[in-house]
């Protein structure tokens, strides 16, 4: 596991580093609009869109991209805007 | 057994049988997850949860605390400490249990309810009284600095006027889910209505608290029962089924790694990687809670 970890992080380095500044910027955004639920949900909003944007764009570079792929990460998306509604909306 | 072991497989492994892919990662599985979360949702108010279990999370919110870091607050900002006032808690404890019994999250009840009436049936004469409402936080000190950041709530906090203070901290079930909710009550008492109050017997007071209880309880009776009743809380489904996710994600790139497979399919580290940052979001939106 920990050499395929390695095979897929160093093949695609620049993708998985764009996630992983995109996810900082995203719980950094969501600690400084603490309390403000609209704000909170919107880069939440923001966060699983740049997710799917990431999910195409990495599957383009990776020359595997085909609708399944893409609809995969609308589905995911859409599922985490779906679990954390309900945590804002409580 | 043999065929129960296939089906765990077919559900939880990559293997030929499942196109090696994990069948509860499939597309339409996917979708469906999607489908019954989204009905879920809608039907919050018919599909609601027990509203006598436990709280699904611990919690470490006292009314020592609360009434402590609000007057620390204070006299960082050059103002002086509240004084705890049982009135405006017992007003704030009738609030809270008002809410829970017409399952409302506002400042103002749908029977048009406000916040000055629970402060003048507690026998507390006012000049000038304020309101700050949180739930579903962890710990007292959150409570505290969500208020001081934001703009309303603050100035209630380091308003100069009042001089005394009342909490309610409640367990209950509102709006489909279990939570604690903190009421916070602000008054400056009236001094001509303090000199009265003097010459009033502790007896009355108690009266009235009691006929506000009663009313309480019996709003709580009438209060509309869900049609069907979860043993769980709406939280716990949503924080259980992103666990369940990220394990999935997790065990389906260790299988693919083990077995070698390529795949032309999303890739589950991503998903592991976004799952689990929105785990995280999950646990900041736990701690944190909610302010009115």
């Amino acid at each position: 596991m920990k050499k395929a970890l390695q095979v897929e992080l160093g093949e695609h380095y620049v993708d998985y580093l764009v996630l992983a500044t995109g996810t900082v910027f995203f719980l950094m955004f969501l600690r400084f609009f603490q309390g403000d639920k609209f704000a909170s949900y919107m880069t939440v909003l923001t966060f699983s869109s740049f997710y799917v944007v990431w999910g195409i764009g990495h599957h383009m570079r990776d020359d595997s991209v085909n609708l399944k792929n893409v609809l995969e990460y609308i589905l995911i998306s859409l599922g985490v805007l779906l679990l954390l509604s309900v945590l804002f909306f409580r | 057994m043999n065929a129960i072991k296939k089906f765990f497989s077919y559900l939880f492994l990559p293997a030929q049988h499942n196109n090696y892919r994990a069948k509860v990662i499939h597309h339409d599985v996917l979708t469906a997850y999607l489908v019954v979360g989204f009905l879920l949702v809608s039907l919050n108010k018919f599909v609601v949860l027990p509203f006598d279990n436990v709280l699904g999370l611990a919690k470490d919110i006292t009314v020592t605390k609360l009434v402590e870091y609000t007057n620390e607050q204070r006299v960082n900002n050059g103002l002086k400490p509240l004084i705890y006032n049982q009135k405006l808690a017992t007003a704030a404890a009738n609030k809270a249990q008002n809410m829970f019994a017409n399952n409302y999250w506002a400042h103002f009840g749908p029977n048009g309810e406000t916040p000055w009436q629970f402060i003048t049936a507690s026998g507390y004469r006012y000049e000038s009284a304020g309101e700050n409402l949180a739930k579903n936080f962890l710990y007292s000190k959150n409570v505290v600095s969500a208020w001081m950041n934001s703009p309303t709530h603050r100035e209630n906090m380091l308003r100069k006027d009042f001089t005394e203070v009342g909490f309610a901290v409640v367990d209950g079930g509102l709006v489909g889910e279990q939570t604690t909710l903190v009421v916070q009550m602000f008054g400056r008492p009236s001094e001509a209505i303090q000199v009265q109050n003097k010459t009033t017997t502790t007896k009355k007071i108690t009266t009235k608290n009691s006929v506000l209880s009663e009313f309480t309880t019996a709003q709580m009776a009438s209060a509309p029962k869900p049609m069907i009743q979860l043993p769980f809380t709406s939280t716990q489904l949503a924080s259980g089924f992103l666990i369940f996710l990220l394990g999935i994600f997790a065990l389906d790139f260790y299988m693919a790694s083990k077995l070698k497979l390529v795949r032309m399919h999303g890739k589950s580290l991503a998903h592991f990687i976004f799952l689990f940052a929105i785990a995280i979001a999950t646990i900041m939106l736990l701690v944190n809670g909610t302010i009115l």
